[in-house]
């Protein structure tokens, strides 16, 4: 045991004992409890209280993907919720939770008890019905007119469910599929968002994820409009894009799960904490490649990599005289710049791209 | 497996797989096509005009070779009129130059241009064996990479020739773009896809006329063609290590080969978006771009991801990392620059681009050598005058022109070394 | 058919380093050197690696038991992705050229 005269003290409150590394400082569980919490909402700072609220309440949507970040997010942002009705009865805006069941979660028999316990613990909030991946074809106006751009047309009697499965399965590789899946992912949120008169879209990323997601768009020909694609605001889809967690790492977010004394995030953070086989790199997409190359270089070298989106989020997103059109497919901004490397298109050089891996 | 025809001509058997698009191709066809396309990148940016003498950077490895070779094909097949010079530096190190400069005497003769060849020892008074002795393997790398880069542009003056071409090729323009991103290096970002640079203030400009050649196919086309290359290791240069840039497009191109091209048109996109107050921000041409013919060393002075997390670590702690004598800029603040350590896209404040180490340089002259430079003594004199004094400079840091020698060769590590033992 | 293979690997690009300097090998294999299985590139490659090389260090030849990312593979001068990769069988006569790309130049 340390003797007292070199005890181990949080840095912060130099009262109690220190235990965990954040950043090159020693806290303690409280401290660091704090500064995540503080990380968090200083974000939240625009959808604090307004003087005159009118009627309507501000809605916010919030995926969650099941995974440790979007709850702990979920668990901050409720915690604040309940300082605010202790305070002054009411809260700044209403939560709307959505869970989107993708392709692949199927295998998942946890799925749905795990979805309905988090709307038990958190029950103050409106929680969406968890959704199928195919119910944009259903909620998205345009999706289907938007996909004939990729050369995928839904086939007379086609359900919903059959027609995804199919479109997912003419990609004809890895990275095109991950791509498209994305952006359908993406533009059912935005659906759901707007169907429950929300403003904001709030995501889970933290900055360890959108470091991977900046350095996968740049790898797949997206670098362009990837600086409006993490932007805190106003997005291409007409709606705001948020990210509460881009200041802390996916290893904070993990450590916190671990100690918030919340037992549904413990339970998360284990499971996500066991290793899944790293598979054949043909079999490997762009993102899943990245997010691995994050989180290995992000242990050892953090700075560089929260650099990425710090670099990335310089990049002028508003730049009219070298943004064209918006990508009908994936509702990006097209970038003109010169180069020999993309004729003209309706589409944005990644769509097109993954357009030449879809074989329909 | 069945053997695949060509999918251009039909008719010969397919032997070569383009990584841009996967197209399965003859080797004749391949050859026509390669060919074909470094002349459109040539004829679509204007790279060359009619009479113009023109210096290849010559290392007599792959690169430079098949650059020399095209060019001369292309030059007499669509009438470029253009003065063809191969330019070679000898660095002055035993054993490595000299194989590779009877490479480039042979390659001289079989392309039938005339040679030039630059040493450091002409130039500057020491050869790298002499740098070496004097300062250990240790940032010897710097020194090297400075001194080439003035070379090259010294070499051409001294000819007369405005104009020098490298074999910069895509992969060596994907790894740049990927390193200036990690490294939050907005400035070079924005000029790192220029197919030519150039400034102002300088007379010779560079072109990259291999910008969208894949490295695997230049290396298809030497093969095919049977060009005469020498490849090999700086023998001063360590191992290299994991995760690096190089390491990283590599794997990206396993994965899906188009991944470099896309990563260049990337590239070439947020080049577009950087701010114009910090692209503006640009060095002369001496100093923008790292050798593509570069000793091929994978030096990394250990580890230059580390260098840079320190760098950015120190950045974070405020004052400025430049160790030559600099125009005067105001002191940072630590405070404002703790404070927010992220900047948002609506936050453009100067606290941000303070990390992205903007020197308003003012291009002028090196008040020792002449030779042209945003500093009041350019680089290489700096680096010089510490050799002479029998002193080392206190600390190579990664300076804004330190940081080419850096990429250079950071650009070329990747898993493979292969060092001379 | 004899019982052994005659066929002549090549390594450039840098490569012939690990392998004394040596640019071409004619080797000789015998053909039930793999458990009676047809011999494969893929065979070749650990052969390569066990009996040939020179220098210790594997993993600038190999990584993860393939053939590493940034080495072009030729068989008889095509690309070995034609030919069906490691799982291309060996031929009599054959010519395995291994050229490394990843070089200054």
């Amino acid at each position: 045991m340390a003797d007292p005269a070199t005890a181990d003290l949080c840095v912060d409150c130099r009262e109690r004992d220190a235990t965990l590394d954040v950043r090159n400082r020693r806290l303690c569980t409280a401290c660091f409890m704090r500064y995540v919490n503080s990380k968090v909402l200083k974000r939240m700072e625009s959808y604090r209280y307004k003087a005159a609220e009118g009627d309507e309440k501000r809605r916010l949507l919030l995926p969650v993907s099941g995974g440790v970040s979007s709850l702990v997010l979920l668990q901050i942002l409720d915690a604040q919720h309940t300082r605010q009705l202790a305070k002054r009865n009411r809260t700044a805006y209403d939560l709307v939770v959505v869970r989107v069941v993708v392709p692949g979660d199927e295998d998942s028999p946890t799925l749905m008890g795990d979805y309905k316990e988090l709307g038990h613990r958190f029950s103050m909030h409106s929680f969406h019905p968890p959704l199928p991946l195919h119910e944009v074809f259903h909620m998205d106006d345009h999706i289907e007119r938007d996909m004939e751009h990729v050369g995928l047309r839904r086939e007379p009697g086609e359900t919903d469910a059959a027609f995804l499965d199919r479109a997912l399965s003419c990609a004809t590789s890895v990275t095109a599929r991950a791509d498209l899946q994305s952006i359908l992912q993406q533009r059912l949120i935005v659906s759901v968002a707007r169907q429950q008169n929300c403003e904001s879209v709030l995501w889970g990323h933290s900055d360890s994820r959108l470091a991977a997601l900046v350095l996968a768009d740049v790898a797949k020909g997206r670098g362009g409009s990837v600086s409006s694609t993490i932007a805190d605001g106003p997005s291409t889809h007409g709606i705001n894009y948020n990210y509460p967690l881009r200041e802390l790492f996916k290893a904070e977010l993990q450590s916190y799960a671990q100690v918030a004394s919340e037992p549904l995030l413990e339970k998360a953070a284990h499971s996500e904490g066991m290793t899944v086989p790293l598979n054949s790199i043909r079999h490997t997409s762009i993102d899943s490649l990245l997010r691995t190359y994050i989180d290995s270089q992000g242990e050892k070298y953090p700075g560089i990599m929260a650099n990425v989106v710090r670099t990335a989020s310089k990049l002028e997103g508003q730049q009219a005289s070298v943004f064209g059109a918006t990508c009908p497919v994936c509702v990006r901004p097209i970038v003109r710049s010169e180069g020999l490397l993309h004729p003209d298109s309706v589409l944005c050089y990644g769509c097109d791209r993954m357009r030449q891996d879809i074989k329909s | 497996m069945p053997p695949s025809i060509c999918e251009v001509c039909k008719d010969a058997r397919a032997a070569v797989i383009r990584p841009k698009n996967s197209q399965k191709i003859c080797k004749q066809c391949f050859l026509t096509v390669f060919e074909r396309e470094i002349h459109e990148t040539i004829v679509a940016n204007n790279l060359f005009h009619r009479g113009e003498r023109v210096a290849i950077g010559a290392s007599g490895g792959k690169d430079s070779t098949v650059l020399a070779s095209v060019l001369k094909t292309l030059n007499e097949r669509h009438d470029y009129g253009l003065d063809l010079v191969l330019l070679s530096i000898d660095e002055g190190i035993k054993g490595y130059r000299d194989d590779s400069l009877e490479t480039v005497k042979r390659n001289a003769l079989q392309y039938q241009m005339p040679l030039e060849i630059v040493g450091y020892d002409q130039l500057y008074g020491w050869t790298m064996d002499q740098v070496v002795a004097q300062v250990g393997k240790k940032g010897n790398c710097t020194y090297c990479g400075v001194f080439r880069r003035q070379a090259l542009d010294r070499g051409a003056a001294k000819l007369g020739i405005k104009h020098v071409v490298t074999g910069h090729n895509a992969d060596d323009v994907a790894e740049t773009v990927m390193m200036n991103l990690l490294r939050g290096d907005l400035p070079r970002l924005a000029r790192s896809t220029s197919i030519v640079t150039s400034s102002a203030a300088s007379d010779i400009k560079r072109s990259k006329p291999l910008k969208y050649a894949y490295e695997k196919e230049i290396v298809l086309y030497a093969h095919h063609k049977k060009l005469d290359y020498f490849s090999t290791e700086c023998i001063y240069s360590p191992e290299a290590f994991r995760g690096s840039a190089r390491t990283l497009i590599k794997d990206l191109e396993k994965i899906r080969p188009s991944s470099i091209l896309d990563i260049v048109k990337s590239g070439e996109d947020m080049a577009a978006l950087v701010p114009p107050e910090v692209s503006g921000s640009i060095s002369c041409a001496a100093e923008a771009e790292g050798e593509a013919n570069g000793c091929g060393s994978r030096n990394t002075n250990g580890d230059s991801m580390d260098l840079m997390e320190k760098q950015i670590a120190a950045n974070e702690a405020a004052a400025s990392l430049e160790t030559e004598i600099k125009l005067p800029t105001a002191p940072a603040e630590p405070a404002a620059r703790d404070s927010a350590p992220v900047v948002s896209i609506h936050d453009k404040k100067s606290k941000g681009r303070r990390k992205g180490k903007i020197n308003k340089q003012v291009m002028g002259q090196c008040e020792r050598c002449g030779y042209m430079s945003s500093q009041q003594v350019c680089k290489a004199c700096s680096l010089l005058e510490g050799l002479n004094k029998s002193r080392p400079q206190t600390s190579i840091e990664v300076g804004v022109e330190d940081e080419e020698g850096s990429t250079t060769l950071m650009r070329q590590i990747a898993g493979i070394v292969i060092s001379a033992g | 058919m004899t019982d052994t293979l005659t066929i002549t690997v090549e390594f450039t690009g840098g490569l012939e380093m690990l392998f004394d300097n040596i640019n071409k090998h004619e080797l000789t294999l015998s053909r039930t050197a793999d458990n009676g299985n047809p011999l494969t590139v893929g065979y070749l490659v650990k052969y390569i690696c066990e009996q040939l090389m020179k220098d210790s260090r594997k993993e600038l030849f190999v990584l993860d038991g393939a053939v590493r990312p940034g080495i072009l593979v030729l068989i008889n001068d095509s690309d070995w992705e034609l030919e069906g990769e490691d799982k291309y069988e060996l031929q009599n006569r054959d010519n395995i050229l291994f050229v490394s790309t990843l070089h200054g130049g």
